[in-house]
C-alpha cells in the first residue's frame, strides 16, 4: 500500500484568461497519506487542489496544460468521465455547506444519484458514513432534523460524511477548519488522521501548525510555483529552500 | 516582528550565561592556583546568577514555544537554547566545585604540580568560549575540532590521576588533598563533555544535522 502514487503532477500550468496561476507545478499524491499544501494567499494552492477533480472546469477562461494523472489516467483527457472522477475524488470546502435538508438526506443524496434506492442499504450508508466522520454518536437520535441545526464543526463533519457516502478514494480539503473554533478544528484534524487509513487526503491550509500536525508530505507554493515539496518533518524542521524557510518562520517579503 | 525581538533577547541571555560560565571556570582555576579565597568566594556567589539565568531563559524559551510555535530555524534555535542552558548550568556547578576545592586546599599544601590542571583549564575555557561565540554568530567552523579537544582533556585527566596516585604513595598524610585534585581534573573533563554536547546542539541548530562529537576513550 505504501509509496503508491494516486496522482502524479508534472509540468502543470494553468491560466485564468491571460493570467497564469500555476507555473510548471510538480508534485505527487501518495496513497493513504495526508498531503498538505501551504503558501500565502493567492499562491495557487486552492487552484491546484481544484484541478485535482476538475472543479475549475466551471471557471470561465480557465485553461490547463501539462501532466495531471489519477492512477496513470490523464485527468484532463477528453475521454475522462468527470462525474466518475469526482465520485472518486471528493472535496470539502472552507465553509461547511450542508444541503438545506435533513441530516439523513444529506448523506443519502449522493448514493441516490448513483442509483442506490434500497432503504436498508441507504440506512447502512448513513450510519457507516457518520461513524467514519466521527459524528454518529452526536446525531444518531436526530437524523431527520435539519442539517442546518448542527454546529459549524458538526456541519463540517457532516460534509465529510456526505463525501464518504459515495466511497471516494481521495478527499480534497480546502481550508476545512478555517471557519471553525479550536475544539471543532481539533476534531476535524483527528478525523483527517483517522481517515488516512482508508483514504488519501490532500489538504490546503493557512495554518502551518495544522499542516505540521497532521500531514505526511507538505508542498510550499508561492506565486503559482511549487517551491518545495518534501516530507513534512523536513519542511518544518530544515527546509531546503530559503523562500520556504522565510515563509514558515514568518519572515516573508 | 515580536518573535524576532524575543529570539534576539533570548540569544543575548544565552550568550550572557555562556560568558559567565567561562568566566567562572577561569576564575575558579585562578583561585585554586593563587590560593585566592576572595576569588573563590566570588565564583561560589556567581553560581546563583547562573542558576537564575537558567530559569529565566527556560521561561523565555517556553514562552516563545507557546506563543509563536516557531518553525524551522526559529524552532531549532529555541530548542538549542533550552538544551544549552542545562549544560551551561552544569559547567557553572563544576566551576563552583573547583572554587570549593580551592578553599579546602588552601591550608593543605601538597607537592603536586599544577601544569596539567592549567592546561586542562585552558582547553576547557577555549571550548566554552567557542560554543558561546558559535551560538551567537551561527558560525560552526570552530566546532569541528571539539572531538580532538575533548580527547586532549581525557588524556590530561589520566595524567593528573596517575600523577596524584604517585604522590599519594609517598605523601600519605595528604591523601585527601590529592583526591581533590583528581576531582578537579574530573570536573574539567566534564566541562569538556558538556561543551561538546552544546557544540552538537549548535551544529544541529545551524545545519539541521545531528552528529556526535563525544568520543570517550575506551578503557578510561
Amino acid at each position: 500500500m505504501e509509496d503508491i502514487n494516486v496522482m502524479d503532477i508534472e509540468g502543470f500550468n494553468l491560466w485564468y484568461g491571460e493570467k497564469q496561476a500555476l507555473i510548471d507545478v510538480k508534485m505527487n499524491v501518495r496513497k493513504n497519506r495526508i498531503t498538505a499544501l501551504i503558501g500565502p494567499s493567492g499562491c495557487g494552492k486552492s487552484t491546484l487542489l481544484r484541478c485535482m477533480n476538475r472543479m475549475n472546469d466551471l471557471v470561465d477562461g480557465c485553461r490547463v496544460e501539462g501532466k495531471m494523472t489519477y492512477h496513470g489516467q490523464d485527468i484532463y483527457a477528453k475521454t475522462t468521465d468527470v462525474m466518475a472522477l469526482r465520485k472518486k475524488i471528493g472535496m470539502i470546502f472552507q465553509k461547511p455547506n450542508p444541503f438545506p435538508m435533513s441530516i439523513r438526506d444529506n448523506i443519502t443524496y449522493g448514493p441516490k444519484i448513483h442509483g442506490i434506492t434500497k432503504p436498508s442499504e441507504l440506512d447502512e450508508i448513513v450510519e457507516r458514513s457518520l461513524v467514519r466522520a466521527a459524528l454518529w454518536d452526536e446525531v444518531k437520535d436526530r437524523l431527520d432534523q435539519s442539517a442546518l441545526s448542527l454546529s459549524g464543526g458538526q456541519q463540517q463533519r457532516l460534509c465529510i460524511a456526505r463525501t464518504l457516502s459515495i466511497n471516494p478514494e481521495v478527499i480534497l480539503m480546502d481550508e476545512p477548519t478555517s471557519a471553525l473554533d479550536p475544539i471543532a478544528t481539533s476534531k476535524i484534524e483527528d478525523l483527517a488522521v483517522e481517515l488516512e487509513k482508508d483514504y488519501t487526503v490532500v489538504i490546503v491550509t493557512h495554518n502551518m501548525q495544522q499542516a505540521a500536525r497532521i500531514s505526511d508530505y507538505t508542498g510550499f507554493m508561492y506565486i503559482g510555483r511549487m517551491v518545495e515539496f518534501d516530507d513534512t518533518a523536513k519542511i518544518f524542521n530544515k527546509p531546503s529552500d530559503d523562500l520556504t524557510e522565510r515563509y514558515i518562520t514568518g519572515r516573508f517579503g | 516582528m515580536r518573535l524576532s525581538r524575543d529570539i534576539k533577547s533570548m540569544t543575548a541571555s544565552v550568550t550572557e550565561m555562556g560568558e559567565l560560565a567561562a568566566e567562572m571556570l577561569e576564575k575558579s582555576v585562578a583561585a585554586l592556583v593563587n590560593s585566592d579565597m576572595a576569588l573563590a568566594e566570588e565564583v561560589k556567589k556567581k553560581y546563583d546568577h547562573i542558576a537564575f539565568l537558567e530559569a529565566l531563559i527556560e521561561d523565555e524559551a517556553l514562552r516563545i514555544l507557546i506563543l509563536y510555535q516557531p518553525m524551522a530555524s526559529d524552532m531549532r534555535l529555541t530548542a538549542t537554547a533550552l538544551k544549552t542552558i542545562t549544560y551551561l548550568e552544569r559547567i557553572g556547578k563544576y566551576s563552583k566545585n573547583i572554587a570549593k576545592a580551592a578553599i579546602y586546599l588552601k591550608d593543605r599544601p601538597t607537592t603536586f604540580r599544577m601544569e596539567e590542571v592549567y592546561a586542562m583549564c585552558d582547553v576547557a575555557v577555549e571550548m566554552v568560549r567557542g560554543v558561546v561565540t558559535a551560538f551567537e554568530s551561527k558560525d560552526i567552523s570552530s566546532l569541528e575540532n571539539y572531538g580532538k579537544l575533548d580527547d586532549k582533556l581525557d588524556h590530561y585527566r589520566v595524567t593528573v590521576i596517575d600523577g596524584n596516585i604517585a604522590h599519594m604513595r609517598v605523601d600519605t598524610a595528604a591523601i585527601e588533598a590529592y583526591t581533590y585534585y583528581i576531582s578537579i581534573a574530573k570536573y574539567l573533563e566534564r566541562v569538556g563533555d558538556n561543551a561538546c554536547k552544546i557544540a552538537e546542539k549548535i551544529i544541529y541548530m545551524v545545519s539541521g544535522k545531528r552528529i556526535e562529537i563525544d568520543r570517550p576513550l575506551r578503557g578510561l
